[in-house]
């Protein structure tokens, strides 16, 4: 019990992971962001990306937002409520109550990315995605808290 | 959440022991025995087995439950149709720097401090399949049904409905409340074209349009009053009736006041007010005035259909914003920052109808986004429909620098370039006035004789270059843009209304250069989540005039205009927003004419 509490309140580092199928193994971080900003709404190989992230107020929601989209987590929403107000089609990532649900949803549905702490990923549900150019265990990985 | 969760789960983990018949203290009993043989330790682990089964029973039996919430949930994403909207509400005034008897006073009229529900939008989204949209948003005016007048004709009271009107850029025109104001050219019904020697009254630009709904071949009767004759409406005050709509022409179709022959006016094309460019500075604030209609008071702002198969390709049709600067795209009184918007829009066309091609190309730091389109133009006319088949064309380029170091970095250009024609139809018909000047009637009613003619009396080529930029940075953003118009006029018979009229309020404009830039700065502290952000703006504006004919009054040819603005802009969440805003303004050489605007707003989307 104490394990899970500990995994689910201290997210150094979290993870990208699609379906198992999905031809893409590597992202750079700015195809990242755009994604989640709904700037980019297609797969290379042209399905619609689905986005899921974690819960409002969890601490691997704001590390993804911090490290990867630039803004303050609160603005996150504030920016898709904008954007939609001007006439653009958006789309809000899901929001997932946790990584279980998250890998799950992924699984079922070949097209959604998602973000994990990196200790709950189970690599025989979903894959993990290469951000610019690195893994999550190496070094450089760029999504994680320094 | 994820807490809740947990004591969730270790709540079930205490209840399925207790249900299996271990008590919490029989748990402690197996958990920590005293002492224990082999057997007891076999059991244990057993016994340990078993919990942990359990225990990941209870789990999965909770993921599931999680899920199932998450389906439902993920059952509103797909959704496929969406209402929602905005609504503002101002309280406003302005104070010139000069006395009430100036002429800026007496020309845009005194505005007290007043209340104001500026705008009620609702947006209409539906995402039918994948890679189709469709989006529309309707503004209600300020009276939805238009507001609702009356006035005596010929001793008979006649209700009529008059709603917004439009500036020559489509762009509903707002009540005046000391915004500035400009005419360029058009619209010669000043109350000068009167000929007394025949007393025959003409009525050039603003016509009122005569229909033939009967499809006789003649104007259907104007009879208020039920007497079965023409009804003969009092002109301006000057003692000299005629019907409105009924005109003489010359031989060169321009009118005269030989009362030999009268016109009909047939259908126009375009009606007086899109003859009269009237720009107001705001985009918020209704008047019901001028444009004799019966809309209903509603205006379609944007409505159209996309097919997005791809980020670098999607095809939109239909009535959008024009892709030129960033002002004009951006919308909603919740998102904007300040309640005013730049003057420079008013020289933009504010929307289109056509055809729309746009897309992004993710380069590795960059994003090039594109739009290309082809429509009518941003005559109010051409929403309805065009009266020539020049269209225009336009478009517009922007890099967005992708960084999570910005917010946001991009910069842009836009072009546009479009044709205008202004021009009536007539209809000749056989028409006498009567002696007492009261009365129009059909001289040949048996066989009348029709002879419809167009004239285009106004030609104009314009073209509009923009740039803009916008950086976005820890709080701190400056946007800009910058605008030059070249206007290329072309008046048919403009000697002849020179000399046949009083005096032209109405000059041209051929060239406008125009910025604004806008540095403002997010507080890096809320209260309770009320975020704070000052704002300034400045504006220039340039204009080079050539005064068709200017007497009487002082107005000035070239000029500038200085705009300054500054305010702050309290969000107290994203749906509502409260803003302050204090404009000060010095326009166009005027001497000691400056307008003090001084607003409060609030802003609401739901």
């Amino acid at each position: 019990m104490v394990l899970v509490l500990s995994v689910t309140t201290n997210a150094q580092q979290v993870c990208i992971i699609v379906n198992k199928n999905n031809p893409v193994s590597s992202l750079s971080l700015n195809d990242l962001r755009r994604i989640y900003l709904s700037m980019r709404s297609n797969w290379n190989y042209g399905k619609k990306i689905i986005t899921t992230i974690p819960p409002i107020g969890t601490q691997e929601r704001n590390l993804f937002i911090v490290c990867v989209i630039g803004f303050k987590p609160e603005d996150f929403i504030t920016y898709f409520d904008k954007e939609k107000m001007k006439g653009n089609i958006v789309t809000k990532p899901i929001s997932l109550n946790s990584d279980l649900a998250i890998q799950r949803f992924i699984q079922k549905n070949p097209d959604a990315i998602g973000i994990i702490n990196t200790s709950s990923y189970d690599s025989t549900s979903v894959k993990v995605l290469k951000i610019n150019g690195f893994l999550p265990n190496e070094e450089k990985y760029p999504i994680r808290k320094r | 959440m994820r807490s809740r969760l947990s004591s969730s789960f270790l709540l079930l983990t205490l209840l399925s022991v207790h249900l299996n018949g271990q008590s919490p203290d029989s748990l402690n009993d197996v958990t920590y025995p005293k002492e224990t043989t082999v057997e007891q330790q076999d059991t244990l682990e057993d016994s340990r087995v078993v919990l942990q089964r359990q225990i990941d029973e209870l789990k999965s039996e909770l993921e599931l439950i999680k899920a199932n919430t998450l389906e439902n949930e993920q059952k509103k994403e797909d959704q496929k149709f969406y209402i929602y909207g905005f609504m503002g509400t101002q309280l406003s005034t302005t104070i010139y720097d000069h006395p009430d008897s100036s002429l800026v006073v007496v020309s845009l009229g005194k505005t007290p401090l007043s209340f104001m529900q500026t705008h009620l939008n609702l947006y209409f989204q539906f995402d039918p399949f994948e890679n189709w949209n469709v989006l529309s948003e309707i503004r209600f005016l300020y009276h939805p049904t238009g507001e609702k007048t009356t006035y005596t004709a010929d001793q008979s009271t006649v209700e009529a409905y008059t709603t917004n009107r439009f500036n020559f850029n489509g762009r509903p025109i707002t009540q005046l409340l000391g915004e500035l104001t400009n005419s360029e050219w058009g619209a010669y019904s000043a109350a000068l074209p009167v000929d007394k020697q025949n007393e025959v009254a003409i009525k050039f630009g603003g016509f009122t349009p005569e229909y033939d709904y009967n499809n006789d071949g003649t104007p259907d009767l104007i009879d208020v009053n039920g007497d079965g004759k023409p009804d003969a409406v009092n002109f301006m005050g000057t003692g000299t009736a005629v019907p409105f709509g009924y005109y003489p022409l010359d031989s060169r179709g321009l009118p005269t006041t030989d009362k030999s022959q009268f016109v009909l006016v047939k259908t126009p094309v375009v009606q007086s007010v899109s003859l009269q460019e009237q720009l107001y500075s705001t985009d918020f604030i209704d008047k019901s005035d001028a444009l004799h209609s019966n809309w209903g008071g509603i205006s379609i702002e944007r409505a159209w259909t996309e097919w997005a198969p791809r980020d670098a390709f999607n095809v939109r049709i239909g009535k959008f914003f024009t892709p030129f600067g960033i002002w004009n795209v951006d919308h909603s009184v919740t998102v904007l920052l300040t309640p005013r918007v730049p003057y420079l829009l008013n020289y933009i066309p504010r929307t289109q109808v056509g055809i729309l091609v746009h897309g992004t190309a993710y380069l590795p730091v960059v994003d090039l986004k594109y739009s290309l389109y082809v429509a009518n133009g941003p005559n109010i006319a051409s929403a309805i429909k065009d009266n020539m088949n020049d269209k225009c064309i336009g478009g517009r380029f922007n890099l967005n620098f992708q960084s999570r170091f910005f917010n946001e970095l991009s910069i842009g250009g836009s072009g546009y370039y479009g044709r205008q024609i202004q021009k009536l139809e007539y209809l000749k018909v056989n028409y006498s006035i009567s002696n007492d000047g009261y009365s129009v009637y059909q001289t040949n009613t048996s066989n009348p004789k029709l002879d419809p003619f167009t004239r285009e009396y106004i030609d104009m080529k314009e073209i509009l270059f923009g740039v803009d930029m916008k950086i976005d940075f820890k709080g701190l953003t400056i946007q800009g843009e910058g605008l030059y118009r070249k206007r290329d006029y072309k008046i048919y018979e403009d000697d002849y209304i020179q000399s046949h009229f009083f005096v032209n309020l109405n000059p041209k404009i051929p060239e406008i250069w125009a910025v604004y830039v806008q540095p403002s700065y997010k507080l890096p502290f809320s209260l309770r989540g009320v975020k704070f952000t000052p704002y300034f703006r400045y504006e220039y504006m340039l204009r080079r005039v050539e005064s068709a004919k200017v007497a009487m009054l002082p107005f000035p040819d070239d000029g500038v205009l200085e705009i300054i603005s500054g305010g702050l802009n309290i969000m107290q969440n994203p749906f509502i927003v409260y803003k302050f805003n204090y404009t000060y303004a010095n326009a166009w050489k005027f001497p000691n004419e400056n307008f003090n605007v001084y607003t409060c707003a609030i802003a609401v989307s739901f």
